[in-house]
């Protein structure tokens, strides 16, 4: 299954290489990485059939997660992915704004990788 | 020729005479059907008047009742001219006493009222009573006052009345008179004529009467025998046609006398005896005793000793009428209240000017009073006024100081909400490093207990492997605290008040570091607002010796306002418009004059430009200002970019520009020397 993960911190791509190890080893996900969101639209725009689902943060500079999640829902009615935000910015207006948007979930940084793993199972399934 | 003037003359008397008659006629007449108050008085007054030649004693009556009249009427004027007819009517009638009495009264009334045609009148008939008495000093004195104050009153009054036309003809018969009478002929003959002149022209029958015997008179004294006559003669025929019994008296003696002088003692003596009966007829006491003098003379001369003895009695029961020791003694007491009268008008006169004298003292005092009482007010007022002055002072001070207060509380709010800004962007700046460092460290916890089981059961390269990706976690993870230790650092400097030591600085640092917390603070306020940046650092720069609070609050100045611009454009601009910011660090080598400090040297500069809305043209000059903000009330302070001016010019003796165009672009110019 394949997962875009979008964030502008490049630390991003180690972590979750690690983190997800086992899951990557045993060819459960297939993560991708983008550093914007104009990067994981032009992704999306080669690779549509192929993700699954999308994480990616919000505050970010250009294209925002939230833009970005707009031109998604816009741009891909057809299958829709998930799309799950994760922000620094926890508070419930930012949350309100994500899921009317069209979120599937909205997670806090420090990421909680056990939490994640909880979810990524739950939307699989 | 002569005689019939003389008749011609005789006519006129007799006529004159008639209508005097006929006057007092109507006069009566007038008075009985009198129906006004207005009318008896006039009706009176004209008879004190025609009644005083023929016959004094009713003219006294009708005086009397004419003045009660005037009194009543509140008339003065009046009752002074009956008080002078009652004078004039005692004198002829040989009572010097009572005539000089009502003369002082009409005088006083004359004097309150500053009539001087009556003054003069009662002057006049004074003198002319001082004459008769012999009192020549005396007439003359009055006479001489008279002049004085008739002259210049006549010469600016028009003359109307018979009393005021009269004046002058009757002042030099009577000062005439009085030469007369002292045998200085000569001058007598000049202010005679003079008089005779003026009561011919005008047809004055009284003064004519008078003055015909005063001539006879000088020409008896010259020795004339016919003209002394002539005028004597018509003196008798005017006194009888004017029914003025005295004046025919008189004028008898006188014709007594020229016989006399003449040696014509019968004629003389013919003349005396009536000059006699005519005065003691018409009670004319003065006259009796004269013509008696003459006679007793006469015959004493003749040695009719018989006839001598009785004209002597007769002289002398007249003189001891006009001269009894009672008449004496009024006529001294009359002279000693006249004196006491003008004495006590010199008292009242003195009164008067010490009075005003002191009036006028006062008024001075009350002038110096008021004066001292404004120059009192004045420094009171100028006390006041210096009060009020130092208390405005004391106020303004106070006020000065509240306001340095205000702007120092000022300058740390703004200070503080800056920070503010921050705290969303500090938090978000410090989640991301912590995400990486909580994360890496629980997968290194999770790579730690793979390796114990790969060393016991695994190879040993994959126990180097994991060991491999251990390092690098941790090195992250070191990475990621710095970094936050570092945001927080650069937090708590930002709000640390008073620290102003310069230290060397990574300026490239500094501006990335700021431009973070602005771009993070801006967001975390406006969720929608993102802006891409592109930043030129030159890569060899120096450290530089600033305050990196206070610097890094000048860039994070600029950085806001840049975001600002950007996003007030955003709100307008067409769809295709790419939020951009450029920052730009390096060196830059100055000439003296353009140099910000006045030395040539190098510079480093840092550049912020935009490509938001701009400034306009009329608002560049006041960017810098205090407390100016075009942003809406309650946004901004105001104090932002004037704080930033005062730190890099008055801090750092650095400069810093703008450059704008509205609507495209702004760029700001720090300058700083190395």
């Amino acid at each position: 299954m394949k997962i875009l993960v979008v964030d502008d911190e490049a630390d991003v791509q180690p972590l979750f290489v690690q983190r997800f190890r086992k899951e990557i080893k045993s060819g459960e996900y297939d993560f991708s990485f983008a550093l914007s969101g104009e990067e994981a639209l032009s992704f999306l725009h080669d690779h549509h059939s192929e993700v699954v689902l999308i994480l990616s943060d919000i505050n970010m500079p250009g294209m925002t997660g939230i833009e970005l999640l707009a031109r998604i829902r816009h741009d891909y009615e057809k299958p829709p992915p998930v799309v799950m935000m994760i922000t620094a910015y926890g508070d419930e207006e930012n949350r309100t704004q994500a899921m009317q948007k069209g979120a599937n979930e909205f997670l806090t940084k420090p990421l909680d990788f056990t939490l994640l793993k909880e979810k990524l199972h739950t939307f699989i399934n | 020729m002569k005689k019939a003037l003389l008749f011609f003359l005789l006519l006129c008397v007799v006529a004159h005479c008639k209508a005097q008659r006929k006057h007092i006629d109507t006069l009566r007449l007038a008075l009985r059907n009198a129906k006004t108050d207005s009318d008896r008085l006039n009706a009176l007054t004209g008879l004190s008047h025609d009644y005083f030649i023929p016959n004094p004693d009713s003219s006294i009556i009708f005086s009397q009742q004419a003045y009660d009249l005037a009194a009543k009427l509140n008339k003065p004027l009046r009752q002074g001219r009956m008080l002078s007819n009652m004078g004039n009517a005692y004198a002829t009638m040989g009572d010097y006493v009572k005539g000089m009495q009502y003369y002082f009264r009409a005088l006083m009334v004359y004097e309150q009222l500053n009539d001087i045609s009556g003054i003069v009148t009662v002057y006049n008939n004074i003198g002319s009573t001082d004459v008769q008495e012999g009192n020549y000093k005396d007439a003359l004195t009055y006479l001489d006052s008279a002049v004085n104050k008739w002259r210049p009153y006549a010469a600016t009054h028009k003359l109307i009345r018979l009393v005021d036309r009269t004046q002058n003809a009757v002042l030099n018969m009577n000062i005439g008179e009085c030469f007369l009478y002292t045998g200085k002929i000569d001058s007598a003959a000049y202010y005679l004529n003079l008089c005779y002149a003026d009561a011919k022209k005008n047809n004055f029958t009284e003064e004519i009467d008078n003055v015909e015997r005063d001539l006879g008179e000088v020409e008896i004294s010259r020795g004339n025998k016919a003209a002394a006559l002539k005028h004597l003669l018509t003196a008798v025929a005017v006194a009888k046609s004017i029914d003025d019994v005295e004046m025919l008296s008189i004028t008898y003696l006188s014709t007594s006398k020229l016989y006399h002088k003449f040696k014509q003692q019968d004629s003389a003596e013919a003349y005396a005896w009536k000059a006699l009966k005519t005065a003691s007829d018409g009670k004319y006491e003065q006259d009796v005793l004269n013509a008696g003098k003459v006679l007793y003379t006469d015959y004493d001369e003749d040695n009719d000793v018989a006839d001598a003895y009785k004209y002597f009695k007769l002289a002398t029961a007249a003189k001891d009428s006009l001269y009894s020791q009672d008449r004496l003694k009024q006529l001294l007491s009359m002279d000693f209240e006249e004196k006491n009268r003008k004495q006590e008008i010199a008292e009242a006169q003195l009164r008067y000017r010490e009075e005003v004298r002191m009036w006028a003292l006062m008024a001075g005092l009350a002038v110096l009073l008021l004066l001292v009482l404004l120059f009192w007010r004045n420094a009171r007022n100028r006390k006041q006024a210096n009060l009020l002055l130092l208390r405005q002072k004391e106020e303004i001070e106070a006020a000065l100081e509240q306001l340095q207060l205000t702007q120092k509380q000022l300058i740390q709010s703004e200070k503080m909400a800056s920070l503010g800004e921050l705290t969303a962007g500090v938090a978000h700046e410090i989640q991301n490093p912590l995400n990486f460092v909580n994360n890496f460290s629980e997968v290194n916890i999770e790579l730690i207990s793979e390796m114990q089981t790969e060393l016991e059961t695994g190879t040993k390269e994959e126990v180097i492997d994991i060991l491999e990706d251990i390092k690098q976690n941790l090195e992250k993870i070191s990475h990621h605290g710095k970094r936050a230790e570092g945001i927080v650092k650069g937090m708590l400097q930002h709000s640390r008040a008073g620290n102003d030591t310069k230290e060397p600085t990574d300026i490239n640092k500094l501006v990335d570091e700021y431009l973070r917390l602005a771009y993070h603070g801006l967001r975390a306020r406006d969720k929608s607002f993102n802006a891409e940046w592109v930043m030129h650092f030159a890569e060899d720069l120096p450290l530089v010796n600033v305050v990196p609070q206070d610097i890094g609050r000048v860039l994070l100045n600029l950085f806001t306002n840049a975001f600002y611009a950007i996003q007030q454009k955003q709100k307008t601009a067409p769809a295709g418009y790419k939020p951009l910011l450029e920052l730009t660090t390096g060196i830059i080598t100055h000439a003296a004059a353009k140099s910000p400090g006045g030395k040539a040297g190098k510079y480093l500069q840092v550049k912020v430009m935009d490509n938001g809305n701009g400034i306009p043209d009329n608002i560049k000059e006041k960017i810098m200002q205090p407390f100016f903000t075009t942003k809406p009330t309650g946004e901004g302070t105001g104090l932002g970019l004037s704080m930033s001016y005062d730190i890099v010019v008055k801090g750092h003796g650095g400069n810093i520009e703008v450059l704008s165009k509205e609507n495209e672009y702004t760029e700001f110019t720090v300058t700083l020397p190395l």
